[in-house]
């Protein structure tokens, strides 16, 4: 009975594990608008480098990884311009942005969550060069 | 008047030694500038503890009550920088531009473009350029990101210790203040990190 509880809570922690690790398991996106583009350098950063459509934002959040904020600050860019807009999950209103250098956020009421996607590349293709 | 002894650690009781050798990276070739950070964690301990598996981190961490910690050697190499520098000329002074290749850099996509000006000053000397890890001092300040804009204010205590320590390191290795940048200045990362930071 002891090992059984023991296997229990095992099993319980680690489903609480997976879930954790992964606030947006299975990234059922809808709704996934883009609303605006924004620059802080727009001589370096204009809105050829973040053109992404509804479909293709949509698809940045559902190719890219969670990561923790640290994660970006120690291994990513930080592109100045990005493009930001709405989504929804769970029934859940939330905002998203995505930058210029494959990284992103969505918050949902106080709860931010940061993505970085290496394998996007195609969808911040510059097609003017 | 601090002393440096043979393991490139800082001798004076305003510095707590504490290296993580998980974080050196080899030698560092001359120590020409200083780069001053905030490691997007709240305590010390967090810091510590990325710096125990090893990877990214730097020289020194100062925690927001002002200690001083030295966590790697001053003769070691840290990745702290990042892999891809800014243009100096681009930022400071223009007429430092190759003007040609600068015009074909900039007509590049954003992604195409930091990589193309990294190679661009790469094949400059310091302080022609930006500092790349080979010969900067990292310092690190601790302090969490509020937004892709922000970071947490450096504390009044941090910035006193900082100062102490940049005036230290500034004597040590010849340097200036021309010689400190702040992390957002020399690499592309978050503009609020160490925007707060004096010396």
């Amino acid at each position: 009975m002891v090992v059984d509880k023991r296997i229990f809570s095992i099993l319980l922690f680690a489903l609480l594990g997976v879930s954790c690790s992964s606030l947006y398991k299975g990234k059922s996106f809808s709704k996934v608008y883009v609303s605006d583009f924004h620059s802080d350098d727009i001589k370096i950063c204009g809105p050829a480098d973040v053109d992404l459509s509804h479909a293709q934002a949509k698809d940045f959040f559902v190719r890219a990884q969670e990561v923790d904020s640290r994660v970006i600050h120690d291994h990513y860019n930080h592109a100045p311009c990005y493009i930001e807009g709405t989504l929804r999950y769970q029934s859940e209103s939330c905002q998203w942005e995505i930058r210029a250098g494959a990284t992103g956020s969505i918050r949902c009421g106080q709860r931010i969550t940061y993505f970085v996607c290496d394998t996007c590349d195609d969808l911040f293709k510059n097609e003017s060069l | 008047m601090t002393t440096i002894n043979k393991d490139g650690m800082l001798v004076d009781k305003k510095i707590n030694l504490r290296r993580f050798q998980s974080i050196e990276h080899g030698l560092i070739n001359s120590v020409k500038a200083i780069v001053v950070h905030q490691t997007d964690s709240s305590t010390v301990q967090q810091a510590f503890n990325s710096y125990q598996s090893g990877g990214n981190g730097a020289h020194f961490l100062i925690g927001k009550n002002g200690i001083i910690y030295q966590t790697a050697s001053v003769n070691k190499r840290c990745y702290h920088v990042g892999r891809l520098i800014k243009s100096k000329c681009l930022t400071l002074n223009k007429s430092n531009c190759n003007s040609s290749h600068m015009a074909t850099i900039s007509a590049m996509s954003w992604s195409q473009q930091i990589k193309a000006l990294n190679s661009h000053e790469r094949a400059k000397n310091y302080p022609d350029r930006y500092p790349v890890n080979s010969e900067a001092i990292g310092i690190e300040l601790v302090g969490s990101h509020i937004d892709s804009k922000t970071y947490e204010q450096i504390t009044a205590q941090q910035n006193t210790s900082l100062k102490w320590l940049v005036n230290e390191l500034f004597v040590h290795f010849k340097l200036g203040t021309n010689d400190v940048y702040k992390h957002p200045e020399v690499s592309y990362k978050n503009p609020g990190e160490a925007s707060t930071a004096v010396w």
